[in-house]
């Protein structure tokens, strides 16, 4: 519930309204904004304008805002194949976020989009606070023209409307793309929902897997499997700027990074000094690659350039160093290290220089990943009075450290464009082997949802927006 | 985050109308303020939420009221 409280302000506030302090009961409701207030902090004090006592709302949590998705029909208002696909992604895309509550189209009531205009009673009375109204037309020539707008409910007023022309086997797009304005409107910030995920998919007997690199739209859709999987592969890594994957393969009988060209399919070398080469990642404008290479029995992290040349050792071979990440803006790099003697997260510049440890859990702490948003970096850890494996996430100081999801494997987690949501795999142990699945969480920790993919999946990489 | 917001409420204290008051105007460019600032405006006028507990002698009369969010 959201607390209230009043403020007098100034001596004329006091004179003018005889205003005094009011802290409102707690049978006060809840407000869009608000779920149950379980604090009792009070409110801070107010100022309002023109010298009035302010009201203090303060205490709310935030709810999932309910918004109904109309289904999209043809022009003439009649049902679309293509439209009612679009609304159905659309709708899973709001949904699966957490952040939306899709009203059940089942109980809106007929005919309450007049003219193009929505009747605002109809929408009112489902509690909808947004609607998303749309159209769908096919130009034919295998083209659709997709028109949809959004509409504050409560201030009776149209927020965005935007129409867009495609082939018709980008409908899916489409959806995600309606989805992304709407998040933006309405949380603040882009969303996520129109981006890929490179992946190693896995078939096969537990003791001859085959393990393939494959790609996918972020909800498991359009699914592509990049290699023939004569060769293990491990580790994509989506390159945040061009079209290029980063992964480990066995093509030469010993793990090698290599990347892969997505607009031609060719593959190349690039990891081929030392003993191997392993964990691929991009600098965030896609020119340089990091990747961890062994040498006698140690292993460096080291730069070289997304086209494979200019190498440069970031770390010495004195130790195990792997797995490194860039920040966002390209300054520094997290990496896991056992140079303390036993593996551990540390931050260093860009350059390899002043190299710090973030991480003293009882433990051992691996495959950090830094978000884009700057504020957290998540990380695999297994410690023993825990049990199993978990994922974690920190500041990059090493503070607020907390579990999203705990298993008896739960390994290499990957963020969404917009650093809301992680993705990462979960193996559960069965009779026959094990089941290997990818799982999106959201950094609250709530919100697991299992992502459907054609056979055991492991390794996402998280691709960033396409539009 | 704080959102500053006018009202106006009527003889029994329930909120007809809000909006952004004018010194947070110019933060509107903001889109993560917008996006709250734009929820702070659907609390006000949720009928849930509409009618704060003013004292006794704030009511009577339609008045401009002041909330921060």
């Amino acid at each position: 519930m959201t607390r209230f409280k009043i403020q007098p302000l100034s001596r004329r506030g006091i004179l003018g309204a005889g205003a005094a302090t009011f802290i409102a009961p707690r049978a006060f409701a809840q407000s869009a904004l608000g779920g149950d207030d379980t604090t009792a902090a009070p409110a801070p004090a107010a100022s309002g304008g023109n010298n009035g006592p302010a009201i203090s709302v303060s205490g709310a949590q935030s709810a999932p805002i309910p918004i109904a998705v109309a289904p999209f029909t043809d022009p003439t208002g009649n049902p679309s194949q293509y439209g009612g696909q679009i609304t159905g992604v659309l709708s899973d895309d709001l949904g699966h976020s957490g952040l939306f509550r899709p009203i059940d189209p089942t109980s809106f009531v007929p005919n309450s989009v007049a003219n193009g205009t929505p009747v605002w009673q109809n929408w009112s009375i489902l509690g909808a606070q947004a609607l998303i109204t749309g159209d769908v037309a096919d130009q034919g020539g295998g083209q659709l023209r997709v028109e949809f707008r959004l509409w504050n409910v409560a201030q009776q007023a149209q927020v965005q409307g935007t129409a867009y022309t495609t082939t018709v086997d980008n409908w899916r797009r489409i959806a995600h793309i309606i989805g992304d304005v709407v998040y933006q409107q309405m949380i603040g910030e882009k969303g996520y929902f129109d981006s890929r995920v490179a992946y190693i998919s896995e078939a096969g007997s537990t003791t001859s897997p085959v393990k393939r690199l494959a790609v996918m739209d972020y909800d498991g859709a359009n699914n592509q499997f990049l290699t023939d999987g004569s060769s293990m592969a491990l580790s994509p890594e989506y390159n945040p700027a061009r079209q290029q994957l980063a992964f480990v393969s066995y093509q030469s009988n010993n793990p090698r990074v290599y990347l892969f060209n997505l607009q031609t399919g060719s593959e190349r070398l690039v990891g081929g000094f030392g003993d191997l080469s392993i964990g691929p990642k991009f600098s965030p404008d896609g020119n340089s690659l990091l990747m961890s290479v062994s040498r006698n029995g140690g292993a460096a992290i080291v730069r070289m350039s997304a086209d494979g040349g200019g190498m440069t050792e970031l770390t010495n071979y004195a130790s195990i160093n792997v797995s490194p990440s860039f920040s966002p803006d390209g300054s520094q790099i997290v990496f896991n290290s056992d140079r303390d003697g036993n593996q551990q997260l540390f931050v260093m510049n860009a350059d390899g220089s002043g190299a710090k440890r973030i991480s003293f859990g009882a433990g051992r702490y691996a495959e950090p990943a830094w978000s884009p948003r700057g504020d957290l970096i998540c990380y695999t850890f297994w410690g023993s009075d825990v049990g199993g494996f978990s994922i974690g996430v920190m500041a990059p100081d090493g503070s607020g450290e907390r579990i999203l999801s705990q298993g008896f494997l739960v390994e290499s987690a990957s963020f969404c464009p917009n650093g809301r949501v992680i993705m990462f795999y979960r193996q559960t142990p069965t009779p026959d082997g094990h089941n290997s699945r990818l799982v999106t969480i959201g950094i609250d920790g709530f919100n697991e949802r299992l992502v459907d993919t054609p056979s055991n999946a492991s390794d996402p990489s998280w691709g960033p927006l396409l539009a | 985050m704080i959102a500053k917001l006018q009202g106006r409420g009527d003889t029994v204290g329930t909120v007809r109308a809000a909006k952004v008051e004018s010194r947070d105007q110019g933060r509107l460019e903001q889109p993560i303020f917008a996006a709250f600032a734009q929820q702070a405006v659907q609390a006000l006028l949720n009928p849930k939420c509409a009618t704060p507990p003013l004292p006794k002698d704030m009511l009577g009369t339609p008045r401009t009221l002041y909330f921060e969010f």
